[in-house]
């Protein structure tokens, strides 16, 4: 009766301890979708088709590494690209898709003034967090009214730490070009690059914006060079806008610095211009092969990317930093609540990137903080190779 | 202020001769065949592509590789003409949709092999000329050089040659050209395969002093359809005056006003044509 009585307990309690134990013991997991909008076609594939490959690695990394945890429940990214074409509509037209038909919380991508406002029109009504490949610095584009957009990049991180190399390399220059893409932010990137050109005793002596589809830049450049400049300055675009503004101004005579504050690769723009017209050009940039990158660029990005698209791309780094950012903030909240997410990332002390840990950035210039701003560095064109200068800190204030 | 208005001219005379090789093309194709070919654009595109695989990878250098880019865009001209226009020619609504299903194909294809990268040939020309103060770049001068040659060419071909009064004639009437004796297969192939080729050549000469890309065919189509509404449509002799108009527009606008109106002050002109003069400068009344 004894023994019956004590199987009996016993054998409740390990029914009871099962049952209670059951959701520790299996390993759930669920599916998270994220929606990623990138110019697949049109004049931004250039840089965003590679990003979006960049995407599909990070995302195939992360699940590979046991996904996204939050709450004990573990979550498998599940990408569902779409196409921006390059244009604004197209834009709102795919987030809209991703919002209504998708129901998605977090979308990834989007570059520019106009990409970003399109996006931004759908996606923080519907309360859903947007995580774009890049910001202008347009308070249209960014600002407290949109507190659930962050961008992993911005062409202002990079000014100061460009201007300071060029006043080293180049003391003599005095008066300075600036050459932007016509998405209405030109007088924005002006705006914050003027006071620390000032500040380093350089003046803005030309600044004009061109259509992003302009193949022939000679008239652009001509107009610039009536300014008489010392150096030129490219504070946006891809590879190919800068590859045929050198071109064109070396074949004008050009003789000055020539400069990117912002990522136009260095070693695709050799590729446009050549050894001797690129010669001395330099951009706030990255090189995957170089071995001053992260150990993550050799053990990860390119590993991956050489194995699962079998070519190598600049911009893929890019879009793995989206995605690993994503990553970090929602990990980090404990939440898949897009505007827990946000706040929380906001207050974040560090995020890692492919370039180093970054900080957030953007209180000052923005009046709330939204840019992931990660240490970049500076590469130069020296005999026609792309030659790592020096990593720099960066910080949007 | 000689030179300045020398080096202008220099700009608006070979963006000009650029619009005027590719337009003219598209102008034969529709004076001949009464065809749209929308893929024009495209074709100038892959043409340029076309050149830098034979000049870089391959290493062909700069003469053989234009060479060999007319012979082969000019073929496919004649494989164009035979099997996607000749079945429609006397359908306009089925050769149109014949024309955008081409220029759907040859841009996804385009997309797919060259991919969104851009791609540049070396100068034909390295070097500036500097004169009175003005610098020009001796690769447009260049540029300028042979399109100018090949447009003469083509012209006294035209005036001059048996083949190319039966162009006049088709293009005038092509049931009484087909009345003569005029064999108006073999010269819309002949048409076809010149308009392709100068197309081709076209977008090598711009590879060499601009940048490739895919998207440069949109670009280049929206142009050539101003520059032919301009003309007139049906008007070979005008697209010289259209080609000008649209080059000058293109090279000055960026300099004396702004380098984003030269688009929308093109289109407008075209707009205007249309509402006030429908048959363009040279064409004639519908």
């Amino acid at each position: 009766m004894k023994g019956i009585r004590l199987f009996t307990i016993l054998a409740s309690v390990f029914v009871a301890s099962a049952v209670l134990l059951q959701p520790c013991l299996a390993a759930e997991t669920k599916i998270l979708k994220v929606g990623t909008v990138n110019g697949l076609t049109g004049w931004m594939a250039a840089g965003e088709q590679p990003t979006d490959d960049g995407m599909k690695l990070a995302a195939d990394w992360i699940n590979d590494t046991g996904g996204i945890t939050v709450k004990g429940v573990r979550y498998k990214i599940q990408l569902i690209t779409e196409d921006s074409k390059s244009s604004p509509e197209g834009m709102a037209a795919a987030c809209t898709k991703l919002v209504e038909k998708d129901k998605v919380k977090f979308i990834l991508g989007g570059v520019n003034t106009v990409m970003n406002i399109a996006a931004s029109a759908v996606t923080e009504p519907a309360k859903v967090f947007r995580l774009s490949n890049y910001t202008c610095g347009n308070p249209e584009e960014s600002g407290p009214q949109f507190p659930l957009t962050f961008f992993s990049n911005s062409n202002i991180e990079s000014m100061r730490p460009q201007l300071v190399y060029l006043k080293e390399t180049h003391p003599e220059v005095k008066r300075l070009a600036l050459s932007h893409p016509g998405d209405g932010a030109g007088k924005w990137r002006r705006a914050h690059l003027e006071p620390v050109a000032k500040e380093l005793g350089m003046t803005v002596v030309y600044s004009e914006e061109w259509p992003g589809e302009t193949v022939d830049f000679t008239p652009v450049v001509k107009k610039a060079l009536a300014s008489n400049p010392d150096a030129y300055i490219f504070t946006d675009g891809w590879a190919y806008h800068a590859g045929a503004q050198i071109k064109a101004l070396r074949a004008l005579g050009f003789k000055g610095a020539i400069l990117s504050t912002d990522s136009e690769i260095v070693s695709e723009v050799l590729q446009l211009t050549g050894s001797e017209a690129g010669e001395g050009y330099f951009a706030s940039a990255w090189d995957m092969m170089d071995p001053n990158m992260r150990p993550i660029m050799k053990k990860e990005v390119i590993p991956r990317a050489s194995a699962r698209l079998g070519k190598l791309n600049q911009w893929q780094p890019w879009g793995w930093n989206t995605v690993w950012i994503l990553k970090q903030a929602i990990e980090s909240a404990q939440s898949l609540d897009p505007v827990v997410v946000a706040s929380h990332l906001r207050t974040m002390k560090k995020v890692e990137t492919v370039f180093g840990p970054a900080t957030i950035g953007g209180q000052k210039t923005f009046g709330i903080k939204c840019t992931i701003d990660a240490p970049q560095a500076i590469f130069i064109a020296k005999a026609g190779q792309s030659v790592f200068v020096r990593w720099n800190e960066t910080s949007v204030p | 202020m000689a030179a300045q208005i020398a080096g202008h001219l220099v700009n608006v005379l070979m963006t000009s001769s650029i619009y005027v090789l590719v337009a003219l093309g598209f102008a034969l194709v529709f004076s001949v065949m009464r065809i749209m070919n929308f893929a024009h654009g495209a074709i100038y595109m892959i043409g340029g592509f076309v050149c830098y695989n034979f000049w870089v990878p391959l290493g062909l250098g700069p003469w053989v590789s234009l060479a060999l880019t007319m012979l082969i865009m000019g073929l496919f001209g004649l494989f164009l003409e035979k099997f996607c226009f000749r079945p429609f020619q006397r359908d306009f609504e089925k050769a149109t949709v014949m024309a955008i299903a081409l220029v759907i194909i040859l841009k996804t294809g385009a997309d797919l092999t060259v991919g969104p990268l851009a791609k540049s040939m070396p100068p034909l020309v390295s070097g500036s000329i500097r004169a009175g103060g003005v610098t020009f770049g001796a690769d447009r001068l260049m540029v300028l050089l042979i399109a100018s040659v090949l447009l003469t060419a083509l012209i006294l071909f035209i005036q001059k040659t048996k083949v190319g009064q039966a162009t006049l004639a088709i293009a005038h009437d092509p049931d009484a050209a087909s009345l003569m004796g005029i064999n108006t297969n073999r010269v819309s192939a002949l048409v076809c395969a010149t308009g392709c080729g100068l197309a081709g050549l076209a977008g090598g000469l711009v590879g060499s002093v601009l940048v490739l890309h895919v998207s440069i065919a949109d670009v280049m189509l929206v142009k050539i359809i101003g520059v032919v509404i301009l003309a007139g449509i049906g008007s070979i002799g005008g697209v010289w005056a259209g080609g000008l108009v649209m080059g000058a527009l293109d090279a000055l606008c960026p300099y004396f006003l702004s380098n984003v109106v030269s688009d929308p002050l093109g289109l407008g002109l075209v707009v205007l044509i249309l509402v006030i003069r429908p048959q363009g400068f040279f064409g004639h009344e519908m």
